[in-house]
């Protein structure tokens, strides 16, 4: 759960994916984390953008005002009010109620072990709650999936093991299914000993792909309403309207 | 857990679009931005919006 902060809400931005390396330097912790969820669902708890009116005194004054004459109103509004700063820049929006750590859908990190995001708690998160997609939180890794083909595990296993699917970019999916490899060349005079990076046939066919993400989300949606899903009930957050109107 | 998958890949595909000009994914704005050389983006709506903290504030 992302608790309320002493001041009673929790934060969020709304910059754009190749913009969010901007919330790294608000704070010089070096580790830091960042966790997506779905707008729409952040809407059904009250999503609010903030009103910073450092500069505004006759906004401030009017505000005072009305701390005198009416304060249950005022309470109201305060949470969504900052007189003192001017950080609109962050596109800051705000819930007055906690937030279920299980809606997240994405979560990003600045550090990384053997090339994979570090997450804390990551494997109870998952224990709990299933697993979630994880990136290392850099703007070249954001905007580089984008123009990536995507794998994943076969679709056609979802019915046996829905909790293995998995997607791969094709940078991480390249270190997944190939392995270096020493083979022997023969040269006129003597062998050569040499590194091929090779693919790992059997890993190889755990995977498909590649896929756009829109394919990924039709091939969910789909397999959702196959399985007897109301897909406008489970996947009421989607902004997607027809988006199983492609495939059967 | 494939709901989760879902939002993650719906939110990402509408993310390519965000780098894309908009009369590249748009008939409608193929139709309305006809003078040569214009290569508006899409308007700034995300699917998904970020909390961001340090990694000693979760877990």
């Amino acid at each position: 759960m992302l608790k309320l902060n002493p001041r009673g809400y929790v934060s969020f931005t709304e910059l754009p994916i190749g913009e969010l390396d901007r919330m790294k330097f608000r704070k010089h912790a070096a580790a830091q984390v960042a966790i997506g969820f779905p707008r729409r669902y952040i809407e059904t708890l009250g999503l609010t953008p903030v009103w910073y009116l450092k500069h505004d005194t006759t906004a401030t004054n009017a505000l005072a005002r009305l701390r005198t004459a009416d304060p249950s109103a005022y309470d109201v509004l305060a949470s969504f009010i900052d007189e003192a700063d001017d950080v609109s820049s962050f596109q800051e929006v705000r819930t007055t109620t906690a937030v279920p750590i299980a809606e997240a859908v994405w979560m990003l990190s600045t550090t990384r072990v053997d090339g994979y995001p570090l997450i804390p708690d990551a494997a109870e998160f998952a224990a709990r709650y299933g697993r979630i997609p994880t990136s290392f939180w850099h703007r070249s890794h954001q905007l580089g999936i984008l123009d990536e083909g995507q794998f994943t595990t076969p679709v056609s296993n979802l019915a046996a093991a829905p909790a293995e699917f998995r997607i791969f970019g094709e940078h991480c999916w390249k270190r997944e299914v190939r392995q270096r490899s020493e083979l022997t060349i023969s040269l006129p005079v003597h062998d050569a000993y040499v590194v091929f990076e090779v693919a790992d046939f059997a890993k190889h066919r755990q995977f498909e792909g590649p896929w756009r993400f829109i394919d990924i989300a039709q091939m969910l949606a789909q397999y959702l309403s196959n399985s007897g899903e109301d897909i406008d009930s489970v996947l009421s957050y989607r902004v997607i309207k027809n988006i199983t109107s492609r495939l059967k | 857990m494939l709901v989760r998958y879902f939002y993650f890949s719906e939110a990402l595909a509408i993310y390519e679009l965000y780098y894309r000009p908009i009369v590249s994914t748009s008939t409608e704005a193929q139709e309305e931005l006809t003078d040569p050389g214009r290569l508006d983006r899409p308007p700034t709506w995300v699917p998904l919006v970020f909390h961001c903290t340090s990694a000693d504030q979760i877990g």
